[in-house]
């Protein structure tokens, strides 16, 4: 306590200036981390989309009028379009299965939570990283009581792996009677997930992914019939699609699947994709991150200057403080200290804001779209701090051991 | 001249008795000039504007009388290396319409024609280019808008433009335009109202006025409905904005280094109060004062622009955020003169701050 | 007791070496009343220093209370300024930002004292001081003979059993510097042991014992 008091003398000396300075250090470092933590969702896209697909690799986007859609009296119109045309698309010999993406909202502990449905394929083709279980536990039970899943996002952190969870289907708001579901396992960070709800005249790799704080269910009749049970309007499709080319038909199959997908939809390649995702990467990097850099290397500059002024204007005291019994060495912890508030305050918010942001994230407190925060993102700030921080304590201690108090007293006389 | 003196002898002071904290704020003074210069050319409008290719290629004329498309495509202004995407348009009336748009609140659609380029033309459904049997045969093939989509046409059915009967290859991500063969449109002989045109590459706004006059010197009736100039003159209207912003910065950057400058100034009060002692006026002092931290200040941003200037093709351009980001000698000097005056502006209060006190208070203060 | 043997403390002026002291030896025991008398560099600030465990000797030895000063550690010798040894400068050397309580305070910062007893230890060495009332200013609030009676307080908050003053009279009139011998005086009779440095002879005559030193040397001793 006595020694938080002089710490806190020390700072006393400039009280604007440390104001000024813990302020604009914790902004700066904020926007430096979000922008860093939006140039690295980018990017985890485009290397996801990369990894992930192969080059006869298709997006396709349904055109469809919303206001049909609204209107038609049927559960999933999409779904009934889409199947449609996958039955007329399987009369061709380059034909592959339509990966589809299906949603539905539902409650878990009093709060909504968004529901992916994939089938097989989808789940083969989109093996994205756990923290805890695995892909290959998501199966298909053989009676409807208990649905497997893989949860997402910070909502079923303090579920063990393995529990059997309570969720219900959401209608108008109400929480309709439970879907058991075991949790098989655990989405890592960035809690990105297929999601093809976007398309438009450019694609890119982030277009095809959005964040999920809920449950990925495999794809079962006995799944859709338990949701249909509760409302029929439950489960949405999207428009838009993944599918492939198979490898082995001849160009002129290939050619020909091609133009009848054409006929149907809006379709992006996998080289279109990859070419705009890359130049958006780019992009991003050249135009975002700089600002930032500037910014951060204003602000660490200002911290080291402010170490070596709060330094030189504590100086005298510290003479006093050697002459009243304080050791070097507790002169030199208690410098230290203070020059260590000025930077630690604003590394600890960032800190905290990047470990909790998927909790403010799930509990719709927070929410800045695309941002990928983990581990890594705490590793940097730390790292910035350790260098920044780290050397504002050196470059003020070695200031204040190379005036020892005799010296100072001799100056004073 | 004496006030010149006395002021470098001071500043030479200021750096004899303290002299880690006289080169941290020589050094943040630089990083700020830096980066304000930095910032200048990679957030002011007018200068990422030409940077942006995408931003500053196109271009929109009307036909007051409309014009013959056999005339224009003749033209050298269309066929030169420097446009790469050029359609021509006539404006639909009524009669002309498809009849299923006769009752719609529909956009004043337009048929089209030209050479097209990929950058340009975004497939929605079906195919968005003519193959060349269709052109050269004049086929009565049509690559519609996807909102036309909405009345429910597909690929491959059959539509009504201007009395004739098109099959339908496509759907662009276009609202308005629909677009046949030029040899089509030469066989309809529609007037051309309108034509729009992308180069290749952006062109600057002197680049700019001499293609518009170029143009009109071919077509004396025809005005500009959309140009290049348009963006640059949105951009030069954003500058002040983005300036003051920047200044914001500036200001706020410089400020935290200031604390330095108000430290030596507290360690150099002997001297200023012995000037009041022997008859200097508050007011000359707090100039000495103000003009001992600009020019330390000035002294090392011209420093920070010399250092841009001449590293500018070697390093600073890799780090813009556009490729084509330029400085002229008319930014450098902008650059200079603003951080000169921000810089004082800066400084004010810090100086105003430590002169409020009397000349007891401060004599009090010093013997401390 | 405070003892040194042949303390040698030098300074290098140039290529000269300046004897600040030279082979100064000398014994003050328990409840002395110590002037030390000289010009103006003849040494007297620097041996106080080295008593003070300010600054260490070139060479010789110090003994305070039988403790071979030099051998300690730094640590150590905080230690002992903390409770040993209490110090009155010419310039006050008071913390001016802050109030005369926290002046007071200030070595039971550096010790185990609690926050509690600290308060109540404050009060005790103000009221010794004639200065209870004041404890709420600020010390650049007082004038020159409060702020000299607030440093004394300070020096004597943690029952020292020496007290060390460099020209305590220095900066004051000669009617505030009476009251401050007068102090001094009063502190010595409740047993606690003062040296004082002082170049003004009327100052040196309050105390019971005189010595002067000129160019680093011992040259009288009253006692002797």
């Amino acid at each position: 306590m006595k020694s938080i008091k002089l710490i806190i003398g020390f700072l006393a000396k400039s009280k604007s200036a440390a104001v000024i300075l813990v302020f604009s250090y914790t902004l700066v470092l904020l926007i430096a981390n979000i922008t860093f933590a939006s140039v690295r969702y980018i990017t985890y896209t485009r290397d996801v989309f990369v990894e992930y697909n192969s080059p006869n690799t298709f997006y396709c986007a349904l055109d469809y009028d919303p206001g049909e859609i609204m209107e038609s009296d049927k559960a999933d119109p999409i779904d009934e379009k889409l199947t449609y045309i996958e039955n007329n698309a399987g009369k061709y010999s380059a034909y592959q299965p339509f990966l589809k993406e299906q949603n539905f909202v539902a409650v878990y502990d009093g709060t909504q939570i968004s529901c992916e449905i994939y089938d097989k394929e989808m789940v083969q083709r989109y093996p994205l990283a756990l923290s805890e279980g695995s892909w290959e536990e998501l199966k298909i039970e053989s009676d409807d009581s208990v649905f497997t899943a893989v949860s997402s996002g910070a909502q079923f952190d303090g579920v063990k792996l393995g529990s059997v969870v309570s969720v219900g289907v959401n209608k108008g708001g109400k929480a309709l009677s439970d879907i058991k579901v075991k949790i098989v396992g655990k989405l890592a960070a960035p809690y990105s997930v297929p999601h093809f709800s976007v398309s438009g005249s450019i694609v890119t790799a982030d277009y095809m992914f959005g964040n999920l704080d809920g449950l990925i269910f495999l794809k079962s009749d006995e799944l859709i019939n338990k949701i249909n049970a509760q409302s029929s309007y439950a489960i949405t499709t999207s428009g838009n699609f993944i599918t492939t080319i198979l490898p082995d038909a001849t160009e002129k199959e290939q050619e020909e699947y091609i133009t009848f997908l054409k006929n149907n939809f809006s379709v992006k390649s996998y080289d279109e994709i990859k070419l705009k995702s890359d130049e958006k990467v780019d992009r991003e990097v050249r135009q975002r991150i700089p600002i930032p850099v500037f910014l951060l290397t204003i602000v660490s500059f200002a911290l080291l200057s402010m170490s070596v002024l709060f330094v030189n204007k504590n100086i005298r005291d510290h003479a006093v403080y050697y002459m009243c019994g304080c050791s070097r060495k507790r002169s030199c912890a208690i410098v230290s200290g203070g020059v260590m508030f000025l930077g630690a305050v604003g590394g600890i918010i960032n800190i905290l804001f990047v470990s909790f942001y998927s909790k403010l994230s799930a509990q719709g407190i927070l929410n800045l779209n695309n941002v990928l925060f983990d581990s890594v993102s705490i590793l940097y700030t730390g790292l910035i701090l350790l260098i920044t921080v780290g050397t504002s304590v050196a470059l003020g201690l070695i200031v204040f051991r190379k005036n020892t108090p005799i010296e100072i007293y001799r100056r004073v006389e | 001249m004496k006030l010149l003196k006395l002021i470098f002898s001071r500043i030479y002071y200021n750096f004899y008795s303290n002299k880690l904290v006289f080169v941290l704020f020589a050094l943040g003074c630089f990083v700020c000039a830096v980066s304000f210069t930095y910032l200048y050319g990679n957030t002011m409008p007018s200068k990422i504007m030409p940077a942006k290719d995408s931003n500053i290629n196109y271009f929109s004329f009307n036909f007051n009388n409309g014009e013959s498309l056999s005339e224009l495509i003749s033209k050298d202004v269309f066929t030169s290396e420097l446009v790469n995407d050029v359609r021509f348009y006539h404006n639909l009336t009524d009669a002309e319409l498809p009849p299923e748009l006769n009752n719609e609140a529909a956009p004043s659609f337009k048929l089209g024609t030209g050479m097209f380029s990929k950058d340009h033309m975004f497939q929605e459904m079906g195919r968005v280019e003519f193959t060349e049997e269709e052109n050269n045969n004049a086929e009565n093939v049509i690559i519609l808008p996807q909102d036309y989509n909405m009345l429910t046409k597909q690929v491959g059915e059959s539509i009504n433009v201007c009395g004739q009967t098109f099959k339908i290859i496509g759907f662009h991500s276009g609202w308005n335009q629909m677009l046949i063969p030029q040899n089509t449109m030469l066989k309809i002989n529609s007037a051309i109202n309108s034509v729009e045109l992308y180069t290749n590459k952006g062109l600057s706004r002197a680049k700019s006025e001499d293609f518009i006059s170029e143009f009109k010197s071919d077509f004396f009736d025809a005005t500009v409905s959309s140009s290049p100039i348009e963006m640059y003159d949105a951009a030069d209207s954003q500058n002040p904005q983005i300036m003051f912003l920047l200044s914001v910065v500036y200001m706020i950057s410089v400020a935290s280094f200031m604390f330095l400058m108000k430290y030596m100034m507290d360690k150099s009060r002997r001297e200023n109060i012995i000037y009041s002692i022997v008859g200097a006026k508050k007011k000359k002092v707090i100039l000495i004062l103000l003009a001992e931290s600009s020019v330390v200040i000035t002294v090392f941003s011209i420093f920070a622009v010399l250092v841009h200037f001449l590293f500018y093709d070697s390093f600073f351009s890799h780090i813009n955020t556009e490729s084509g980001i330029t400085y002229n000698i008319n930014d450098y000097l902008l650059i200079t003169v603003f951080m000169i005056v921000l810089s004082l502006l800066t400084s004010i209060p810090f100086v105003v701050s430590y002169m409020k006190n009397s000349l007891v208070e401060n004599k009090i203060k010093y013997s401390e | 007791m405070i003892k040194v043997e042949n303390l040698i403390k030098t300074y290098k002026l140039g290529k000269d070496l300046f004897y600040a002291l030279d082979d100064v030896s000398l014994t003050v025991d328990d409840g002395e009343l110590v002037a030390i008398c000289g010009t103006s560099g003849a040494g007297k600030s620097t041996l106080l220093n080295i008593l003070g465990c300010l600054d260490k000797a070139d060479s010789g030895k110090y003994y305070l209370d039988d403790v071979d000063v030099f051998s300690l550690k730094d640590s150590k010798t905080a230690k002992l300024r903390n409770k040993k040894i209490g110090f009155v400068l010419q310039d006050f050397s008071l913390i001016n930002q802050k109030k005369v309580d926290f002046n007071v305070m200030l070595p039971m910062y550096f010790d185990n004292t609690p926050g509690k007893q600290m308060k109540i230890k404050a009060d005790k060495a103000l009221k010794a001081v004639g200065l209870e009332d004041q404890k709420n200013k600020k010390a650049n609030q007082l004038s020159g003979g409060q702020r000299q009676r607030v440093a004394i307080a300070r020096a004597i908050v943690n029952d020292p059993s020496v007290v060390l003053a460099d020209e305590p009279t220095g900066a004051l009139d000669s009617k505030t510097s009476q009251s401050i011998m007068e102090l001094f005086k009063e502190l010595n009779k409740k047993g606690i042991t003062v040296i004082i440095v002082t170049h003004d002879k009327e100052i040196a005559s309050y105390c019971n014992r005189q010595i002067e030193i000129k160019d680093g040397k011992i040259i009288f001793d009253s006692k002797k």
